[in-house]
């Protein structure tokens, strides 16, 4: 935690009555009010929809898709930016402040070396020399080597980037940096060293820092305020302590409740206990004063395992001969029917991989995989039918894995047909209600498509269109990382209740508090081997590897 | 069970004839449409009701408007209105025909190199460079004096010219959603290549499609009037507006409307398919039909 910002700091930044409407005049956000002071770190937090990126973008006197700033004044530098004209707003944006996007890689040019992009920054100042970007990458902790500057951005990897596109941010020494979900899509440890980074920066007092997240506990590490948005308008603001120790508003505490941590995940319940997706629920924000905040409990490990899938000796390497990268390395599991198994890792540790593996969607080079008894073939155009049946995949993003052209209904009925050829129509259309209803997707819902529905319901029918199949094992590759926070609780206790009917899940994530609440057993993957196995409790909290150590250290609590 | 209301609405029939609909009531749309009817009407219309014989010579050539000859006469004599009344049908006929073929070669060829081994679209890849590589008129100029001339001819010479097109562009916007994980989750289950092509590839690619197909056609029908212009064309004396601008343009100071209406016409017809089409695909990716919010 940092010091609270004393009071001598200089206000960088005066945001008042702050409107961005729609071209139709449809208020994004209203009323919105922030401070800023030099060296201190605001997170503007919120789910996706509340209006954190349109706050983000309106306090450089940008708007988005023909929406446009209608009330309020953002003070910087002394002068209202909204109220300034396009080339004057220019002169400001970089010098005064600059803003960060979400998605390096989309920020650096990919045809241009790192060297030339710094450089273009600095321009802004006349210090474009070589000496300058070499010490604008030491300022983000990056080798000052010229070898450095003469890579392109594809040759770094993501936090890399990252600190890259944050060295563009701070080459004019601006007074205000707006970071918009800089850490979202890097894995735990690297989004550590850029939460580290940008608190360093703070307290040297470089600038200060908008930090727009919906992370609420990776914010409690970064902050010293939070403001917290939803619907378009800031609810509460006040220090880290004040916010996230006693949050006054019921959306705030289902926000901060339901963030997963180590110790697992809480899920939004109403009076009865049933999960509420807080997404989807469109009530009154009155109306959940009247929701619970509810723990899911550990599970134990399964009793008298019987192994339904054996992984022995399984080896994945990409390409061939001399340039040919191993991903996965002598890898044994055993997942036993009604088991849930984690498998956890860093980006880049090969699990999602392991996942396809089994799935028959990558070849493996050495090893066998032995389903009920029976060998599996390495593709899945060679296995049995019945074999393809029994295991079925759900990806992580359901914009991908969705066609934007099909309705819920038609995904999940084409699924029956694929493996029921010869079922009826009025039996296909029920088989479909009854998956739905099985992922508490409203049956309303189903004739819509993909871009109609919320993130939490698209992967239900995700969900749904791999359970109509009436798998023994479902392999969700983390499915829940591109959900808001109360969403994922919804969905994490939807898994375990289909684990609870028996369904073997192989659950593959980043995310210890998720995998805390769902599975029996964890596998921890590094580089494509496995260090730990072992029941859920033992691996979390007395891990035996100083890689599982380090992942549990790196996530980020909550801490107030 | 009762199925729910937005289940049993069949989406397909009402969202076609309300995308018609809303393309109709948008200007550009309208205008494309206006255009595109008016040259089919003057194809398909005009053989009926044109006052002479394309052969028959009513005056003395390049004469005037008159009473007789509505535009004057050409270079030979004969009514430029009969000889511009019967030049649409063939030439919009050719031109169609050859799009179609073209797209039906290029189109799944595109399609299955998308989907399948990497091998085949190397292969592909190559072939179609080198095919690129020629200019349209000289695969035109080479096949046409081999087989000789005649309407099937030059349709199958432009499809030959257009498919290599039509594969490039079907192959990299097929590429795109084929790389997608529902792709991947159609054929991990078993689906058909033909079910995979039809319900994600064709579904999500149609609008860029429909868009290309106009502009080919529009080059089809300006591919094809070169060719008649270069007397590659179907044999006199049937008449076709390219080889009406060829024939007349050595009168075009006396008698400018044995050209002009021919390159006007031609002239509509590709600005109206671009506007029409270009409606239409804006008008898809915008969801404004299928329930966009």
């Amino acid at each position: 935690m940092a010091p609270e910002p004393g009071s001598s700091s200089a206000t960088v930044m005066d945001v008042r009555a702050l409107e961005v409407v729609t071209r139709t005049g449809r208020p994004i956000i209203e009323d919105v009010a922030l401070t800023l002071r030099r060296g201190e770190v605001l997170a503007v937090v919120g789910e996706s929809g509340s209006g954190k990126t349109t706050t983000a973008l309106a306090l450089l006197g940008a708007t988005r898709g023909g929406a446009r700033i209608s009330r309020g004044q953002v003070d910087i530098g002394g002068r209202d930016i909204a109220a300034l004209r396009e080339a004057q707003q220019r002169a400001l944006r970089g010098r005064v402040i600059s803003y960060v996007p979400q998605d390096p890689s989309t920020q650096l040019n990919p045809a241009h070396r790192i060297g030339r992009q710094l450089g273009e920054a600095l321009a802004l100042v006349d210090r474009d020399d070589e000496a300058s970007q070499q010490e604008l990458l030491t300022r983000v902790n990056l080798p000052g080597e010229a070898a450095f500057l003469r890579r392109y951005p594809f040759e770094l990897s993501g936090g890399q980037q990252q600190r890259v596109a944050i060295a563009m941010a701070l080459a004019a020494s601006p007074e205000i940096i707006v970071l918009d979900e800089p850490t979202t899509g890097l894995d735990v440890t690297t989004q550590q060293r850029i939460i580290q980074l940008v608190r360093e920066l703070a307290d040297a007092g470089e600038a200060g820092f908008v930090y727009i997240s919906h992370d609420l506990a990776l914010v409690s590490e970064v902050a010293d305020r939070v403001a917290v948005m939803f619907r378009g308008k800031v609810i509460e603001t006040g220090t880290v302590r004040e916010v996230l120790g006693a949050p006054k508003h019921p959306f705030t505490r289902i926000l901060a409740a339901s963030a997963p941590g180590p110790h697992g995940v809480n899920i939004v319940a109403n009076e009865v206990g049933e999960a509420v997706d807080v997404e989807a629920s469109d009530g009154p924000a009155e109306a959940w004063t009247a929701l619970r905040v509810e723990a899911l409990p550990p599970r134990m490990p399964v009793a008298d395992p019987v192994g339904v899938l054996e992984v022995r000796g399984l080896a994945v390497s990409y390409a061939r001969g001399r340039r040919a990268r191993n991903v996965l390395a002598d890898v044994n599991l055993t997942i036993a029917a009604r088991e849930c198994v984690g498998l956890v890792g860093e980006s880049g540790s090969g699990k999602s991989t392991l996942g396809r593996t089994i799935a028959g969607l990558v070849a493996p080079t050495a090893g066998s995989l032995t389903w009920a008894g029976h060998e599996l073939a390495a593709q899945v155009r060679r296995r049995q039918r019945e074999q393809v049946r029994g295991i079925q995949l759900v990806y992580q993003n359901p914009d991908r894995s969705l066609n934007p052209r099909e309705t819920g209904f038609e995904a999940i009925a084409r699924a029956v047909r694929s493996f029921d050829p010869k079922v009826g129509a009025a039996a296909r259309t029920d088989r479909v209600h009854a998956a739905a209803d099985r992922v508490r997707l409203p049956r309303h819902l189903l004739g819509r498509r993909p871009t109609e529905l919320s993130g939490g319901e698209k992967q239900r029918v995700a969900i749904a269109r791999a359970l109509v199949a009436l798998p023994e094992l479902l392999i969700c590759d983390e499915v829940t990382s591109a959900l808001d926070v109360s969403t994922q609780a919804t969905i994490i206790q939807l898994l375990r209740e289909l684990s609870d009917e028996g369904l073997a899940i192989l659950y593959i994530t980043h995310d210890l508090g998720a995998v805390r609440s769902l599975a029996h057993r964890i596998a921890v993957l590094n580089q494509g081997e496995i260090c730990e196995v072992g029941p859920c409790e033992d691996v979390l909290d007395r891990p035996q590897d100083p890689y599982t150590a380090e992942l549990i250290a790196s996530t980020p609590l909550m801490r107030v | 069970m009762t199925l729910s209301p937005a289940v049993e609405a069949s989406p397909s029939p009402k969202g076609a004839r309300s995308l018609v609909w809303t393309v109709l009531r948008q200007p550009q749309g309208a205008v494309g449409a206006l255009m595109l009817a008016l040259v089919a009407v003057v194809a398909l219309i005009g053989p009926l009701v044109a006052p002479h014989d394309i052969r028959t010579v009513v005056g003395i050539p390049l004469a005037h408007p008159s009473h007789a000859a509505r535009l004057g006469t050409d270079v030979l004599g004969r009514d430029v209105l009969s000889r511009v009344l019967n030049g649409g049908l063939t030439l919009l006929a050719v031109a169609i025909s050859a799009t179609l073929l073209a797209y039906l070669v290029g189109a799944c060829w595109g399609m299955a190199v998308s989907l399948r081994s990497s091998a085949l679209d190397v292969v592909s890849i190559g072939v179609v460079d080198v095919l690129l590589s020629l200019p349209p008129l000289v695969i035109g100029l080479v096949l046409l004096a081999g087989a000789g001339s005649g309407n099937v001819t030059i349709a199958l010479a432009l499809a030959v010219i257009q498919a290599p097109r039509v594969f490039r562009i079907v192959r990299a916007a097929s590429r795109e959603v084929a790389a997608q994980d529902f792709v991947e989750a159609a054929t991990a289950r078993g689906d058909s290549m033909w079910s995979v092509v039809r319900r994600d590839i064709l579904a999500n690619i149609w609008t860029p499609m429909l868009t290309d197909f106009g502009l080919r056609v529009t080059s089809s029908v300006i591919l094809f009037s070169s060719l008649s212009f270069l007397g590659l064309g179907a044999p006199p004396p049937s008449p076709d507006w390219g080889q009406m601008i060829s024939e007349n343009q050595i009168g075009i100071v006396t008698q400018p409307w044995g050209v002009v209406v021919p390159v006007v016409l031609i002239a509509v017809l590709s600005v109206g398919t671009n506007l029409l089409t270009d409606t239409f695909s804006r008008t898809m990716n915008n969801g404004a039909v299928g329930g966009g919010r």
